[in-house]
């Protein structure tokens, strides 16, 4: 009897801590943080920028889409040129988004409303113009983003209110496939919106609506869904952009929540991007960032009409700080 | 049944039982510590409850249920489900793009109080601050709506006809009776440029003016949300693509002919700054006149034309062209000499202010937007010679025969720096001389006496009547001002002289007891003052005849009965035709007797068959040839002037003259011209003639 008293007197100290910790909320506990050391802003007038990309040279190229243009800097911030005017012409946008750059320095922006991604050298003359037309039935396409498989010398463009990943080829630019369908199953998106190849050539494509990163293999099979609806280490609300860094580290930044988050390409939490002193950074409406090799990152602040450029230091453990 | 019992019931011991309670709790913590399994195991929160929460950010899991913070984010004290910054989460271009049309272009604003002037229906939510939020109009769900409208999504209400805009903005309504523009009418043709600015018109009238054909929530051009500009630096275009503007259309009955130019910089008026009311005069981005500026769309005081305050008396107009506001009460003010004149609007004079008789802000006719009934066309002097004529309102005021030509070009160089010239376009540089030349018709100054009614005066209606009435003669004819101070400045030499209208020299001016503008009794000079004889005794006969008009023009003063009865010369008349002009080789030319020595015809024109008369060696103009100046400011000394002065001409004896006389001619001139000389008359002139 006695025996069963101290049992059941245990067992009930035991459900009661657990069970208070369950409802009164998860205790803090250690996590990771990736700490930057903030190097210079970009601010040139921009009207809430999108994206931002890096090129050969070390040429920082944001996409300034209510200005309908992109505006150049060098690697040290200085401004440089920008290139293009509101409009419909080969050279014109209209509010664009998505940017990336392929290896040879070749500049591709998604032309959102205009339908099309355009294709300019480095100094900003547009070399061809690729319209994307949607099949059959479907919205008028959405182009907000695109990614640029050197390899295979293929075009990735994301198809945000079609809800697919299109597949074109570089070399003519037809396109090839179209990936996903809407919905919240797997090879499936609920706007998709920036893009990224991994150095595993893997296309991530963030799923805006769905909370998640998905990663598609070349051959078009989902590999991997990184990220969970919540507001949780882990979790996203609003993802929006997507890099990785040379270990395939994948960043993506949380427009609502205002936190970029790591993974690894298979999904698993890693970090929280933080300041020096371990302190998780929060921006103004993150979206597009982007990775260069320096291991610079660069967030733009679409609300903030900035973009913030810091060298990642390291990761640790928070509670080592 | 106790616990032991249930142990044996079970089969286990204690340690089984701890470790059953142990399962218990982890599975429940299990369940509890995951979102997405704790979700599964609510039914009111299935996997919905995430979609909700893609906008009811306070109902993510860890705030709604287990009233925590997140760990990436601090639990949301407020209900944020439609604040700027979430929906802007989703209209950053992510799922769509209302970057540049809701979140930068003007346009309604969320988290902002809500103007008193609105009312806000209840099922209109306000944020917990009492802001307007994106949720007080919008929302995706489907709601019951107190109008009993159909709900349109992301509406609250049906937007048919703008009811969106209308159930708030309730003071907007009413159309001109409450002082707004109207709505529910319909145009001629909706104008493509509003339409493709995003302006729509009507659901129940597809070409019905609605609050939308205007006005856009969201990506509108100013902060009144207009579709197209009224103020900025394309100005009223939005007022033009449906009222039209193009006020040099003479004659035209269309509304947008004859109106009051809009869209350029004021230049002859000036605008107060502010309406008599304190009303803010609203002008284009770089200072220039629009509708706005004289029209309030919604607010105005004036209910029939929407205008910015009552324009009683024309008193918008006079508050902008201050340099009009002494017409009031004048002769031109047709309420004083024509009160029951009616304009094309058929209102009498007397009803409307001095500038509605004239002129009408719209559908006037022409530049002028001429409101008399009397056509205008291009033709000088019409304008005023609507009035101005036997069967006009002025017919007791005719400029009659005799008066300054018009439609007279002016070389630039004679062209006076004051006076404007005219052409059908109005003022220009290469104009014409017009009535308008030298009246200001708005300014009746300066005044003068009414020689009909004594006591009264008259306006002049004379530009530049600061420099007196002969200021407009001098602007252009700027050489013969220097009569004044003069023997022949009238108002030395003659105080009391009345010139054809009855005026004195000091009434009438410095030119005024010679010249006269309109009823001169002779064209030739626009001569007013009397004509003389043409013959004075003791003068040869032969060398005059009755027509001899330039020799009149100074006998009428330099006669024995003259009031320059003291200058008459012993021997006033060189024989006629004498002078011999052949161009070149020392003799006279042409030029010669044109410019410096002119020779006059009878009828006073200058010609090279003309004869030597007064005029031709003296200039009545400057008393001094060698000093282009005025003159002393006193009668000569003693009444005479000598060969230095006297008003004559230049070089006289010693150019003109020896050209037939000789060497002689100087002792010619004394014994016509010196007194020495004269007062010798007894002796023989020396010279067979």
């Amino acid at each position: 009897m006695k025996r069963l008293k101290k049992n059941l007197i245990s067992s009930f100290i035991m459900l009661a801590v657990t069970s208070l910790m369950c409802v009164t909320g998860k205790p803090a506990h250690a996590f990771k943080v990736t700490r930057l050391k903030h190097l210079f802003d970009l601010t040139q007038g921009f009207l809430q920028p999108s994206d931002v990309a890096v090129g050969k040279d070390g040429l920082i190229y944001v996409v300034d889409g209510v200005n309908n243009r992109v505006m150049v800097f060098d690697g040290s911030g200085k401004a440089l040129f920008s290139f293009g005017t509101s409009g419909s012409d080969p050279g014109q946008f209209n509010a664009p988004l998505g940017i990336t750059i392929d290896r040879s320095g070749s500049v591709y922006i998604a032309d959102t409303g205009n339908r099309r991604v355009q294709i300019f050298t480095p100094r900003g003359n547009c070399k061809s113009v690729v319209p994307i037309a949607a099949a059959g039935g479907e919205k008028p396409s959405d182009p907000v983003d695109c990614a640029v498989d050197d390899t295979r010398q293929r075009l990735y463009i994301v198809d945000n209110d079609n809800h697919h990943l299109l597949v074109y080829s570089l070399t003519d630019f037809k396109l090839l496939e179209r990936w996903g369908s809407e919905g919240d199953g797997t090879r499936a998106f609920r706007y998709p919106f920036f893009t990224a190849i991994g150095t595993d050539t893997a296309v991530l494509v963030v799923d805006v609506l769905n909370t998640r990163v998905q990663v598609w293999s070349p051959q078009g099979e989902v590999l991997s869904s990184i990220g969970e609806y919540g507001v949780d280490l882990g979790q996203l609300y609003r993802p929006k952009g997507v890099c990785t860094d040379a270990e395939n580290t994948v960043f993506i930044s949380d427009s609502y929540l205002g936190v970029i988050q790591t993974f690894n390409r298979y999904g698993h939490f890693q970090s929280v991007v933080a300041d020096e002193k371990g302190s998780v950074l929060q921006w103004n409406a993150p979206v597009g960032i982007t990775m260069d090799d320096r291991r610079r990152l660069y967030v733009v602040e679409m609300l903030a009409n900035r973009v913030r450029v810091y060298q990642i230091m390291d990761t640790v453990e928070r509670d080592t700080l | 049944m106790s616990i032991e019992h249930a142990q044996q019931k079970l089969g286990c011991d204690g340690v089984c039982g701890l470790m059953l309670l142990c399962a218990c709790a982890v599975l429940f913590c299990w369940c509890m510590a995951s979102p997405a399994r704790a979700q599964m195991l609510h039914p009111d929160r299935p996997d919905s409850a995430k979609k909700c929460a893609i906008c009811h950010f306070e109902w993510v899991y860890a705030f709604y249920t287990e009233h925590r913070d997140g760990e990436l984010i601090a639990q949301s004290k407020q209900e944020v489900v439609a604040s700027a910054e979430m929906c802007f989460s989703c209209h950053d271009g992510s799922i769509a793009d209302s970057r540049k049309t809701v979140f930068h272009d003007p346009g309604h604003r969320a988290g902002v109080l809500p103007s008193k002037k609105v009312t806000i229906p209840e099922d209109f939510p306000l944020d917990d601050q009492g802001r307007l939020q994106c949720s007080t109009c919008h929302t995706p769900h489907a709601l019951a709506s107190t109008a009993g409208d159909t709900i349109e999504i992301f509406f609250r209400a049906t937007d048919k006809d703008s009811n969106l805009c209308r159930t708030c903005h309730r003071d907007k309504e009413g159309g001109p009776a409450q002082g707004n523009h109207s709505i529910n009418v319909n145009v001629t043709n909706p104008p493509a440029e509003v339409l493709l600015s995003g302006g729509r018109f009507g659901d129940t009238m597809p070409r019905g003016i609605i609050c939308e054909t205007c006005h856009i929530a969201h990506g509108g051009v100013n902060d009144k949300f207009l579709v197209l500009s009224a103020e900025d630096t394309t100005r009223s275009v939005l007022c033009i693509s449906c009222h039209g503007y193009s006020p040099l259309t003479p004659g035209s009955t269309s509304a947008d002919a004859g109106s009051h130019p809009v869209n350029v910089k004021p230049r002859r008026c000036r605008l107060p700054s502010r309406w008599s009311t304190g009303a803010e005069v609203v002008v284009g981005s770089n200072g220039e006149l629009i509708c706005r500026t004289c029209h309030n769309p919604h607010g105005a005081f004036d209910n029939n034309h929407l205008l910015i305050e009552h324009n009683k008396k024309d008193s918008i107009c006079l508050q902008c062209h201050q340099d009009k506001k002494l017409i009031t009460g004048s002769s031109h003010d047709l309420k004083t000499i024509a009160p029951d004149e009616k304009n094309i609007r058929g209102e009498p004079a007397s009803s409307v202010g001095a500038c509605s008789s004239c002129h009408l802000m719209h559908r006037g006719s022409g530049r002028l937007m001429w409101a008399r009934p009397q056509r205008l066309d291009q033709q000088p002097g019409e304008f005023c010679l609507s009035c101005h004529s036997p069967d006009g309102v002025a017919k007791k005021v005719m400029p009659a025969s005799f008066s300054h030509p018009m439609d007279v070009k002016v070389s630039l160089p004679d062209r006076s720096p004051s006076l404007p010239l005219f052409n059908g376009q109005g003022e220009s540089m290469k104009g014409e001389i017009r009535c308008t030349t030298c009246h200001d018709l708005h300014n009746p100054l300066p005044l003068y006496q009414d020689p009909a009614q004594a006591g009264k005066t008259r306006g002049t209606f004379l530009r530049l009547g600061e420099k007196g009435r002969s200021g407009v003669c001098i602007d252009c004819h700027p050489r013969y001002a220097m009569v004044a101070d003069t023997d022949h400045d009238l108002r030395l030499t003659a105080p009391y002289f009345k010139n054809v209208y009855g005026e004195t020299p000091e009434q009438g001016g410095l030119c005024s007891p010679c010249h006269v503008a309109h009823k001169a009794r002779n064209q030739k000079y626009l001569w007013s003052a009397p004509l003389g004889p043409v013959l004075i005794e003791g003068w040869n006969a032969s060398y005059t005849t009755a027509d001899d008009f330039m020799t009149m023009v100074c006998t009428g003063c330099h006669a024995p009965e003259g009031i320059a009865k003291k200058h008459v010369p012993e021997f006033g008349l060189h024989p006629r035709e004498k002078v011999k002009v052949v161009d070149g080789g020392g003799s006279i030319s042409f030029a010669m007797v044109k410019d410096e020595f002119p020779l006059f015809t009878d009828g006073g024109d200058i010609a090279a068959n003309g004869n030597i008369v007064c005029s031709t060696c003296h200039n009545p103009h400057q008393w001094n040839p060698s000093a282009p100046i005025k003159g002393p400011g006193k009668p000569a000394v003693d009444g005479e002037g000598n060969v230095t002065n006297s008003f004559l001409r230049p070089h006289l004896h010693n150019k003109f003259c020896t050209e037939c006389h000789g060497g002689d001619s100087i002792v010619m001139f004394k014994y016509f011209h010196s007194k020495i000389g004269r007062q010798k008359k007894e002796e023989k002139f020396p010279f067979e003639q």
